[in-house]
């Protein structure tokens, strides 16, 4: 019953249906890549900066590698890199949001400080140098990227937290003795997700844009295959060999906007739900 | 002569599959200089049947039919622009709380002169405030309030400044939708006797909504009782409110508790709740809670009957005999 | 602590001095025009009184006068800023520090709006094992459900099964605050805060949820504090009354003395502006000058002399005390 409500709300809302439809062919693309991918990515042939044709549908790059194999393969890094550091953030943002928010005082105070550092500081930088510090797996490239980009994530749990301990459920349930912690777990954070949720997805999109930065300014994983890099490697042949950087910017912007429209459509879709919860009985 | 009367006013609010009517078929007349109390629970529909008179229900998803006439004119099917003129200036509401809706950042006097020019566009600056400081020592407020912001006034003064903007264009007809309910007891009693005062000054007809069946008693001529979309009684507030005939009229009175001096009356509810306005029962509205109700209450329908001058109620069992 | 409390000596609530104090963030702008910084607001200003097992207070004042943050601070959602609260002779700072559990079981709270009283995603069911198990009431589950639905027909929301798969939207308001009511008696509590706990429901319902208020308090022994603003249902319900006006007791006695006989002139003007539904009843209402005044910048003198009718010059300079006229009659005025 549950899943009919969701599958009728995602139909009613056209961003969502057009999001969660390019979501679908992303995972399958990531998925299925061994299957549908024509050749092996990591396998240099001698047919080099191929145009596209009917054997090399994409073409093939400076190395004699095909494009779409590529860019198919590195759809499974974006997404791992985008959901991963995505949900650092998001956890980070909701707890540190929800604790400032709900417990106010001190507490809030030292967190809002943290959080206007945060924001002042040129993040793309501080990635550059960690990376440049720590090195450029793909895993320091997520935990980094998911570490600098909860502040947006805890501003709107702050102010959820805020509104939310002013409403009566929530005296009711300090006073029947549930403690503080019980409460900020058990009612605030459930009833205050669901901006956060909408921007954690935007924020995959975000993080897939941030790797790809970093793969196209070289500091990106060697050992995977990611959009960016394809772009890095492509970008001194910009002129002779186009497909190269055209057909992985397309692939990163069409992630990008599935995750924007799924983010938009879901802020639509929980928000007014979330003001009217409580107040259906009176209308 | 009556200045407002609605003839069969009825509203449908459909949702989906769900068609829930909120008015069924409404007659009520409105007599210049007179005033009438509408009193009803929440459900009632009493706030429906004002946004149906001033026309600001929803298109599509409401279905209206009727007629309701304000001074001749037919209100339900008047031209938007016509309607606008009428809105100020042959009628004008107050909600509970008006005043949320002006913009916190300009002074009180400032919002009220931008109003009077909208549609006054001839009048200078300064006449416009005359006009303003003139409305205010009506409701009696100091000429200072002009200068004040929204926020810096108690709720009484709020109100009172609501009072005063609907004043503006000499409405003859006043509706207050629950004007005073927010207010404490002290500011509201010494509120609607401004009101009273001030509508035999300016000859105005008044036409107040509210679930507080004390207002009425004591500003009120004539009173109205809704209850899920119907009509139940009506009258002179001294007969239906002494002598209720319908029994959830008498219902509702038992259960305001009496500051009387001597006797602790055991409080009494009425047991139940609202039907469901989409699926009503097939006999009279308030037979499920009613306590007398008999056979021919889960039949049919009672009619509107009239029980002596201007006195009329809709139940089968009312004055002791069965109506049909 | 049950034995003091079957001794009847000690009284089950004591509010010693309590006072509760904000400090403003913006600018107040006072009556006559002049602006203070930092304004302090004398929510609760020294408010004392007893209250014996059983007995139910009623509280009543207009908006702004305190009522509801005393109630808040009885039941330790906020903490005063002075003074003390004795529960059973204990003091309420001791106790919530020792056990925190244990006193919210001793003191509960029914609040004004009950559609928004529990928490929107989870069904009754929920709601109330929750609350058993938290208290440790009920050895299992099936045994808690078998309380809550034996609890849920002895207040008439029968059937109770039909009930527990609910979710609080789907609920009337009447329904819900009788649920609340319930919650909170299920904890045995010793006193209950019931802050405006009809304001919000349809007025032929109101009697039901005064009247189960009223008889499940007495059944259990319980103490009842009823904050209202109307004062025909506080006598209603009330052995004795408090009327508050900024911050303070003005007049506290019997609920039918203070309503028959009211001696300070706020009192009076409250009940004589009592609405009546008899068209016929003739009352003048005393008229009070100028506006409920906000509890900044207090008056030196008695707080309400510059609206009173009967206010002398001296009113204005000192202070009042809250006298004591026997027979449990408190006033806050020199003229009485």
């Amino acid at each position: 019953m549950r899943l009919n409500k969701t599958l009728k709300i995602i139909k009613e809302n056209t961003q969502l249906k057009v999001g969660c439809m390019m979501l679908v062919i992303l995972f399958l693309a990531a998925l299925l890549a061994p299957v549908i991918a024509p050749h092996n990515p990591n396998i240099l042939s001698d047919d080099m900066v191929v145009a596209p044709n009917m054997k090399y549908w994409l073409g093939t790059d400076g190395l004699g590698r095909d494009i779409l194999s590529m860019i198919l393969y590195g759809a499974r890094t974006s997404l791992v890199v985008g959901f991963t550091a995505a949900m650092i953030a998001g956890i980070i943002g909701t707890l540190l949001g929800g604790f400032a928010g709900y417990f106010g005082g001190r507490i809030d105070g030292v967190i809002g400080e943290m959080i206007n550092i945060f924001m002042m500081m040129p993040t793309f930088f501080l990635i550059l140098i960690v990376v440049a510090l720590f090195g450029s797996g793909l895993f320091n490239v997520m935990v980094v990227i998911g570490l600098t980009t909860w502040v947006g994530n805890a501003k709107l749990m702050r102010a959820q937290a805020m509104s939310l301990r002013q409403r009566t459920f929530i005296k009711s349930a300090e006073s029947i003795g549930e403690s503080r912690m019980a409460i900020l777990f058990k009612h605030i954070i459930p009833n205050g997700i669901f901006p956060i949720i909408a921007n954690t997805t935007m924020g995959v999109a975000g993080a897939i844009l941030t790797e790809s930065s970093l793969a196209f300014l070289g500091l990106g994983d060697p050992n995977v295959i990611s959009w960016g890099q394809i772009i890095q490697n492509g970008k001194s042949y910009l002129v002779d060999g186009w497909w190269m950087c055209v057909f992985a910017g397309l692939a990163i912007i069409f992630t990008v906007i599935t995750f924007y429209l799924i983010g938009d459509g879901l802020n639509r879709v929980l928000s007014p739900k979330l003001r009217n919860l409580g107040k259906e009985v009176r209308g | 002569m009556a200045l407002l009367s609605i003839r069969d006013l009825s509203v449908t609010y459909h949702s989906g599959t769900r068609h829930v009517k909120a008015l069924n078929s409404l007659n009520l007349d409105i007599n210049e200089g007179e005033s009438l109390g509408i009193v009803g629970e929440s459900g009632s529909g009493k706030t429906t049947l004002i946004m149906a008179i001033l026309r600001l229900l929803p298109k599509g998803s409401v279905e209206i039919s009727g007629e309701a006439f304000l001074n001749g004119k037919e209100l339900i099917s008047l031209k938007q622009e016509e309607l606008l003129k009428m809105r100020w200036e042959e009628m004008a509401l107050v909600f509970q709380k008006s005043m949320n809706a002006l913009s916190p950042v300009h002074k009180i006097g400032v919002l009220m002169s931008d109003i009077y020019r909208i549609h006054k566009p001839e009048v200078s600056k300064r006449d416009a405030r005359r006009r303003i400081e003139e409305l205010l020592e009506l409701v009696n407020l100091p000429s200072r309030v002009y200068d004040l912001y929204p926020h810096e006034l108690s709720g009484g003064m709020m109100q009172r400044v609501s009072i005063a903007l609907s004043l503006m264009f000499n409405p003859k007809l006043l509706i207050l939708d629950e004007a005073t309910t927010a207010l404490d007891v002290v500011t509201q009693t010494q509120i609607l006797e401004e009101i009273v005062a001030l509508e035999k000054k300016l000859g105005i007809t008044r036409m107040m909504i509210t679930h507080d069946m004390s207002v009425v008693a004591s500003t009120c001529k004539n009173v109205a009782v809704l209850y899920a979309g119907c009509l139940l009684e009506t009258g002179l507030t001294q007969d239906v409110l002494v002598e209720p005939l319908h029994p959830y009229t008498q219902g509702l009175i038992k259960s305001f508790p009496v500051f009387d001096n001597d006797t602790h009356q055991p409080l009494q509810s009425i047991g139940g709740s609202l039907p469901d306005l989409s699926s009503p029962p097939p006999g009279c509205i308030f037979e499920p809670r009613c306590i007398k109700a008999c056979d021919m209450c889960r039949e049919s329908m009672p009619r509107l009957k009239e029980y002596g001058q201007g006195r009329f109620a809709a139940c089968h069992l009312a004055g002791g005999e069965i109506n049909v | 602590m049950s034995e003091e409390k079957s001794k009847g000596k000690v009284p089950v609530l004591e509010v010693i001095d309590i006072k509760r104090h904000y400090t403003q963030r913006k600018k107040h702008l006072t009556a006559d025009g002049r602006v203070l910084k930092h304004a302090k607001i004398h929510s609760v200003d020294g408010v004392s009184f007893t209250l014996n097992a059983g007995e139910v207070l009623g509280v009543i004042g207009e908006s702004g006068c305190g009522k509801s943050t005393l109630g808040r601070l009885l039941v330790r959602l906020e903490a005063p800023t002075s003074g003390s609260i004795l529960i059973a002779g204990h003091s309420a700072e001791d106790l919530i520090r020792k056990d925190r559990l244990n006193f919210r079981r001793t003191t509960q709270m029914i609040f004004q709006n009950p559609f928004d009283t529990f928490d929107p995603r989870f069904s009754i069911e929920k709601i109330f094992i929750d609350t058993l198990k938290l208290h440790k009431i009920g050895e299992n589950n099936s045994e808690r459900r078998k309380i809550v639905i034996e609890k849920l027909e002895s207040v008439g929301l029968i059937p109770a099964e039909s009930f527990l798969d609910r979710f609080p939207h789907e609920l009337s308001g009447g329904q819900l605050q009788r649920i609340s009511i319930l919650r909170s008696m299920m904890l045995e509590p010793s006193v209950v805060v019931a802050d405006e706990p009809v304001s919000m429901l349809d007025v032929s319902i109101r009697a039901d949820i005064i009247n189960m208020l009223y008889n499940t308090a007495k059944e259990h022994n319980t103490s009842l504090v009823f904050i209202s603003h109307d004062i025909s249902t506080t006598r209603y319900i009330s052995d004795r009354i408090a009327v508050m006006y900024l911050g303070r007791i003005v007049e506290m006695g019997a609920a039918d003395e203070v309503a028959t006989n009211p001696q300070h002139p706020y009192t009076k003007a409250l009940i004589s502006n009592c609405a009546s539904i008899d068209p016929r009843s003739k009352h003048n209402p005393v008229k009070l000058p100028g506006e409920p005044p906000t509890p900044v910048d207090m008056p030196a003198g008695c707080a309400f002399a510059p609206r009173c009718p009967m206010a002398a010059p001296e009113c204005c300079k000192t202070g009042q005390e809250l006298r004591d006229f026997g027979a449990g009659r408190f006033i806050r005025c020199m003229k009485v």
